[in-house]
C-alpha cells in the first residue's frame, strides 16, 4: 500500500491511541509511541483452535525497538509491550504470551505495531494464524499493513478461489467516528450479493463478505464447517467505506476442508487508487512437483475478478527458468465480462525448484482487475499462496524473517519482470552477528531461487569471504533491485512435514545512502609532486522513504565511485578515478579535499577526505646561534657547550676538539601544517685522514646521518616561541679528543631534505660540505690545522674528499 | 648461551676478527632479539664490532615494544665500542649519550611507549646520579626532541601521581636534574616548571 503523508499519519496515531484505552498494568515501561508509521494486523485469533504469532523483522544494521499493542474488538488495549530488535534479526512474538502477561482473556481483535521512528521503516511484520482444528495444522498469513493514503470513499478489492459459502473479511477501523462499510461479492457461479456493516471508532470485526449477517467467530466456524454451502467458484469482493481509505484496514481469508480438516488461503485487499499498473506479478510459483516441498505436486490456479463496468481483456504470461534457461509464454487469454469473476487454470508443470513466475495483464485501468493465485498441493502442503504485486510498485525491495530451525527451509525467490536487459539484485542475509552480502544478475523474465539453508549448510562465502554461522538458525534477509519496476521477490519459509509453505513479501524501498566512508585512509598528506591515497571508499544501502534518498543504513553496497579534487591548484587526482581508492598528486602547498561520489538511480552518496600538499624548503645555518624556536638547542648545547654555530675549536662542553656546528632548517608550507616533518641528512661521500694517510671514517657513505638532535613538530611551542612551520636538525661533525699533533682531517659531502611521517619527500635536496683538519696543539688543547688551503669550512655544494682538497 | 652464539664464539677463535664480525652482522640482520641480546652481552671492544653492535640494538628495538623496551632499559649503561674512525677522533654528531650508548638512541626513537617505561624505571634506582638514570633522562629528552621544559613537567606530574614517597621524591630529583639541560632561553620556564 502506498505510504501516508506525515500529517495524515499523525491523525491516525491520535485515532490509534485514542482507541487503545485503559491499558492494563504491565511491567514494561509505558512509552508513548512517537511519530512513527504504525503497522496494523486487523485480526488475530487466540483460542482453543487458533494461535497467533507476530513476527517482527529489522531490516536495518542498527538495533531498533517496536511497541506491540494487542487490541480487543472494541479497540481497547488488552496488552502492550516494547521489544528490542538487534540489527538484521527477526523476532517471533506469541500473542498468547502477551495476553497472558497482561492477564487478558481476549480471544480476538487486532494488533498494532509502533516501530521506533527512523527513516525508511526498517521494521516489518507479519501475523501468522495457525489452526489446529484438523489433523495437521493449517495457516493464515496476514501481512502487517500501513494505512493507505486517504482517498474518499475508501475502496478495497480482492479475489478468492473456489469459495464455498463466503470469504471472511476482517475490518479494523482507524477512524474516530463510525463508518458504514459495504461489501459486495462478484461470484463466478452464483449471483452477486451486497450488504453493509457499521464499524464504530477503533472497532474490529470479522464478517462473511457474501453474507454480512454472519459475523465474528461464528462466521469463521461456519466457513470451516462441512455444512453445505453455496458453491461460488471464484469470488471478487469489493469493500467500500464511507470513511477515507486510510481509516479502514482490511484483510480476508477463505476457508476450505479436506479429510485432514480445514485450511485457508489469505486474501490481501488492494486499494485501486494505490495501484500504479495493470500488470500483476506473482513470483516463485509452484507448478507440478516441487523439490523443496518433498515432491508435493501442485495445481496452480488464478481467481481473476473484474470490478469494472467494462469487459476486461486479460492475459496470463508464465515465465519458467530451468537449468539457466528462461522461457516466457502467454498461457491464458480471456475476456472477463464486467463485474464478474473467473477461475483460470494454469499448466500444472513447471520448474521443480519453483523458478516460475506469472504476469497477469489487463487492458483496464490499474486496480479494476484483481487476481489471486493459489497452487493446490496433492499431499503434504495443501496450498501455496502468494501476494499479488503491482508491476510498477514504487517499492524496490523486501525484508523478511528467515529460519532454518527444526528442518525449516527458507528460500528467497526473485523475478526480473523487465524485458529489456539483465538486472542486478542485491541481497543481505543477516543473523544478528554476521551480514552476508551478494549481488545476482537475472536475465529478463528470469526467476531465481536462493536457498538460505544451502548458504549456511555449505558455508558458502559471500564475495568478501563472510560465511554465516551454522549456530545461528534465524535472521533477516533483505533484498533490493536498483530500480522499482525491475523485479519482485518473496521469501518462502517451508516445513512440508507440517504442511507449511509460508510466504513473506513485505516490501521496502532501498537505495544508496547519502554518505560514503573512507577507511583506513581518511586523509592524505603528501609533498609537491608526491602522491597519496584516500580510501578505500565504502558505500551503504539505506532503507528510505520511497520518494526520497537517504534513510536508515541497511548494509554495504558496491558502487562505481568517481573521485575528484576540490582544488586542483593544490592537488589533482592522479589515479583510480573509478576505483575504491583514489590517489592524489600534490601540485602546490596547501589544504584541499579529495571528494568521491557515486550515483545510483537518482540517489547520490558522497564522501570527502582532507588532502594536504606539503612542501618544505631546507636551508643551512652555519653561523650565529641556534634558532630561537629550535627546541633541540638543549641537546646541542649539552654536546658542545654553546649555542653558537660554525667552527668551534678547543675545549667545548665535555670534549676538546674541532667541530662545525650547523643547523638545517626546514620551512614547511602550509606553515600551519600539524603533521610530523623531519629534516634528514645523508652522507654522500667522505674522506678521513691522519696527515695524508687515509683512515676509516665513522660512517661509510652513502649513509643516513640524520642524528638525534632534531625537532619534528612544525607547530611546537618552544621557550623561544611557536615554531610556526619550522623543524630543525642540528649537527656537530668534527674531530674530538685527538692526542696527535698530526692533523686529523675530515671531508664530508652531505645531502639534506625534508620528509613527512611516511617518509615522503617534501623538499628539494640541498648539498653542503664540511672540511676540518684538527690536531692537538702545543698547549694540549685542540686547534685547527691550516696547512691545506680552503680547509676548515662549511659551505653549500660539494668538496673534494682528498686530504689536500685537490 | 644459545647455540648460535656458541658457534660464533668458536668462529671468533678460528677466523680473522673482522671476517667473523661481518658474518655475525649478517646473521644479526635476520636474527631474533634474543640472538642480538646475546651478541651484545658477549662482544668485546673490537672496533670492527661497533656497527654490528648498533645493528644488534636496532634489531632489539624493532621487536614488540613490550619485549624490546625492558631489554633496552637493561642496557642503558652499555657503552658501545668505538669504530676505527672514532678511535681516530672523528665523530659525526659529537660524543653525546645517544652516540655512545645505543640503548639511549633506540629508546629515544621509540617514543611514548618508551617514555612510560623510562619514567617507571627512574624510581627504581636509588642513585639519581647513576649512569643509568642520566641516560634514561637523556632518552626521555630525546623523545621530547630536546624540549626540556616538557620533560620537567612530565616528571613533576608523574611525581605527583606516584604511589609512594620514595618514588615521588626520586622523580622530583630527576626533574631537578634536568635543569642542567636548560639553556639561557629555557631556564625561566624550566624553573617555573619545577615549582
Amino acid at each position: 500500500m502506498a505510504q501516508m503523508p506525515g500529517a495524515l499519519f499523525c491523525s491516525l496515531l491520535l485515532a490509534s491511541l485514542s482507541v487503545a484505552q485503559n491499558p492494563p498494568a504491565q511491567k514494561s515501561t509505558s512509552k508513548t509511541p512517537s511519530l512513527s508509521m504504525p503497522m496494523v494486523a486487523p485480526v488475530f485469533l487466540e483460542d482453543a483452535e487458533f494461535t497467533s504469532t507476530l513476527t517482527l523483522v529489522n531490516d536495518a544494521i542498527q538495533d531498533l525497538s517496536a511497541r506491540v499493542l494487542v487490541l480487543d474488538p472494541h479497540g481497547v488495549a488488552a496488552a502492550q509491550k516494547e521489544f528490542h530488535l538487534p540489527g538484521h534479526t527477526s523476532l517471533p512474538i506469541r500473542v498468547h504470551d502477551l495476553l497472558e502477561e497482561s492477564g487478558s482473556a481476549v480471544t480476538t481483535g487486532s494488533v498494532i505495531v509502533m516501530p521506533q521512528p527512523v527513516p525508511g521503516m526498517p521494521i516489518g511484520g507479519q501475523l501468522s494464524i495457525t489452526s489446529r482444528a484438523g489433523s495437521i495444522p493449517s495457516y493464515i498469513e496476514e501481512e502487517m499493513l500501513m494505512p493507505d493514503e486517504k482517498t474518499t470513499p475508501g475502496i478495497y478489492r480482492t479475489s478468492a478461489l473456489a469459495v464455498n459459502g463466503s470469504p471472511i473479511i476482517a475490518l479494523k477501523s482507524l477512524a474516530q467516528t463510525t463508518q458504514t462499510v459495504t461489501l459486495e461479492c462478484l461470484s463466478e457461479k452464483a449471483g452477486p450479493t451486497k450488504g453493509t456493516v457499521q464499524l464504530s471508532s477503533g472497532e474490529s470485526i470479522l464478517v462473511a463478505a457474501c453474507d454480512v449477517s454472519q459475523t465474528g467467530r461464528a462466521a469463521i466456524a461456519e466457513a470451516m464447517s462441512d455444512n453445505p454451502a453455496v458453491d461460488r467458484g471464484a469470488v471478487g469482493v469489493a469493500i467500500t467505506t464511507t470513511a477515507p481509505s486510510g481509516d479502514l484496514i482490511g484483510y480476508g481469508f477463505a476457508a476450505y476442508r479436506d479429510d485432514r480438516g480445514p485450511y485457508f488461503t489469505s486474501l490481501n485487499l488492494t486499494d485501486p487508487a494505490a495501484m500504479v499498473s495493470s500488470n500483476t506479478i506473482f513470483t516463485g510459483i509452484p507448478a507440478g512437483p516441487v523439490d523443496a516441498l518433498l515432491r508435493t505436486t501442485f495445481r496452480p490456479e488464478l481467481a481473476v475478478s473484474n470490478f469494472s463496468s467494462l469487459p476486461a481483456q486479460v492475459s496470463v504470461t508464465r515465465a519458467r527458468t530451468t537449468a539457466g534457461k528462461t522461457k516466457a509464454s502467454v498461457v491464458q487469454n480471456l475476456v472477463l465480462p464486467p463485474r464478474s469473476s473467473k477461475t483460470v487454470k494454469l499448466p500444472a508443470e513447471g520448474d521443480p525448484g519453483m523458478a516460475n513466475s506469472l504476469v497477469v495483464h489487463s487492458n483496464l485501468p490499474p486496480g479494476e482487475v484483481v487476481s489471486q493465485f493459489v497452487a493446490w498441493g496433492d499431499s503434504l502442503v495443501r496450498t501455496v499462496e502468494l501476494q499479488a504485486k503491482d508491476n510498477d510498485s514504487i517499492q524496490n525491495g523486501g525484508g523478511h524473517p528467515w529460519s532454518i530451525e527444526n528442518g525449516t527451509n527458507s528460500t528467497l525467490f526473485w523475478f526480473n519482470h523487465s524485458t529489456d536487459a539483465p538486472k542486478k539484485f542485491e541481497v543481505l542475509i543477516g543473523n544478528g552477528k554476521q551480514l552476508w552480502v551478494n549481488t545476482y544478475m537475472l536475465a529478463p523474465m528470469e526467476t531465481k531461487a536462493i536457498s538460505i539453508n544451502e548458504i549456511v549448510d555449505k558455508q558458502i562465502p559471500d564475495p568478501d569471504g563472510v560465511v554465516l554461522s551454522k549456530d545461528i538458525l534465524t535472521g533477516q534477509v533483505g533484498w533490493w533491485t536498483h530500480r522499482a519496476k525491475w523485479g519482485k521477490g518473496r521469501l518462502m519459509v517451508s516445513q512440508p512435514q507440517s504442511g507449511l509453505a509460508r510466504s513473506f513479501s513485505c516490501g521496502t524501498c532501498a537505495g544508496l545512502c547519502a554518505d560514503a566512508t573512507l577507511s583506513p585512509a581518511s586523509s592524505a598528506i603528501f609533498g609537491v609532486t608526491g602522491t597519496g591515497p584516500l580510501g578505500p571508499v565504502a558505500f551503504k544501502t539505506c532503507l528510505k522513504s520511497c520518494t526520497s534518498c537517504g534513510g536508515t543504513p541497511q548494509g554495504p553496497i558496491t558502487e562505481i565511485p568517481q573521485w575528484s579534487s576540490s582544488n586542483t591548484s593544490i592537488a589533482t587526482l592522479y589515479a583510480g578515478q573509478h576505483t575504491k581508492t583514489g590517489t592524489f598528486y600534490g601540485v602546490n602547498a596547501g589544504f584541499t579535499s579529495g571528494d568521491v561520489q557515486a550515483t545510483d538511480e537518482g540517489c547520490t552518496a558522497q564522501g570527502s577526505g582532507p588532502l594536504t600538499t606539503v612542501s618544505a624548503t631546507v636551508t643551512l645555518n652555519s653561523s650565529g646561534q641556534v634558532s630561537a624556536t629550535d627546541a633541540a638547542s638543549t641537546l646541542y648545547k649539552g654536546t658542545v657547550g654553546t649555542l653558537n654555530l660554525g667552527l668551534l675549536v678547543g675545549n667545548r662542553g665535555v670534549n676538546d676538539g674541532c667541530v662545525i656546528g650547523n643547523e638545517l632548517v626546514g620551512a614547511v608550507q602550509p606553515s600551519t601544517f600539524t603533521g610530523s616533518v623531519t629534516v634528514k641528512r645523508t652522507l654522500n661521500s667522505a674522506g678521513c685522514y691522519q696527515g695524508s694517510t687515509a683512515v676509516s671514517c665513522p660512517e661509510t657513505p652513502p649513509a643516513d646521518d640524520t642524528g638525534d638532535m632534531i625537532t619534528t613538530d612544525p607547530q611546537e611551542n618552544t621557550p623561544g616561541g611557536p615554531a610556526n612551520g619550522h623543524v630543525y636538525n642540528l649537527d656537530v661533525p668534527g674531530v674530538l679528543d685527538t692526542s696527535t699533533t698530526t692533523p686529523v682531517r675530515v671531508r664530508f659531502n652531505f645531502t639534506a631534505y625534508a620528509v613527512d611521517a611516511n617518509g615522503n619527500t617534501l623538499s628539494p635536496n640541498i648539498n653542503y660540505f664540511v672540511t676540518i683538519s684538527c690536531k692537538n696543539g702545543s698547549s694540549g688543547v685542540a686547534q685547527l690545522s691550516t696547512d691545506v688551503s680552503g680547509d676548515n669550512q662549511i659551505g653549500m655544494g660539494t668538496t673534494k674528499t682528498t686530504w689536500n682538497l685537490q | 648461551m644459545s647455540n648460535s652464539v656458541k658457534l660464533l664464539a668458536v668462529l671468533i677463535g678460528c677466523l680473522l676478527p673482522s671476517e667473523v664480525i661481518s658474518q655475525e652482522c649478517r646473521s644479526l640482520a635476520s636474527g631474533s632479539a634474543t640472538v642480538a641480546t646475546e651478541y651484545i652481552e658477549h662482544t668485546d671492544d673490537n672496533p670492527d664490532a661497533a656497527s654490528c653492535v648498533k645493528l644488534a640494538f636496532h634489531q632489539i628495538a624493532v621487536g614488540p615494544p613490550a619485549e624490546s623496551i625492558p631489554v633496552l632499559i637493561n642496557f642503558l649503561s652499555y657503552k658501545r665500542p668505538l669504530n676505527k674512525g672514532e678511535r681516530s677522533g672523528i665523530f659525526m654528531h659529537g660524543k653525546g649519550p645517544s652516540e655512545l650508548y645505543p640503548a639511549v638512541h633506540e629508546l629515544g626513537g621509540l617514543g611514548p611507549d618508551a617514555e612510560v617505561a623510562l619514567i617507571g624505571f627512574i624510581p627504581s634506582k636509588e642513585d639519581s646520579n647513576s649512569l643509568e638514570i642520566e641516560n634514561a633522562l637523556y632518552a626521555i629528552l630525546l623523545i621530547h626532541h630536546g624540549n626540556v621544559v616538557g620533560v620537567i613537567q612530565r616528571l613533576r606530574a608523574e611525581a605527583e601521581n606516584s604511589d609512594g614517597p620514595t618514588a615521588r621524591n626520586r622523580l622530583k630529583v630527576a626533574a631537578r636534574t634536568m635543569l642542567r639541560w636548560c639553556d639561557d632561553r629555557s631556564r625561566p620556564e624550566c624553573e617555573r616548571a619545577l615549582r
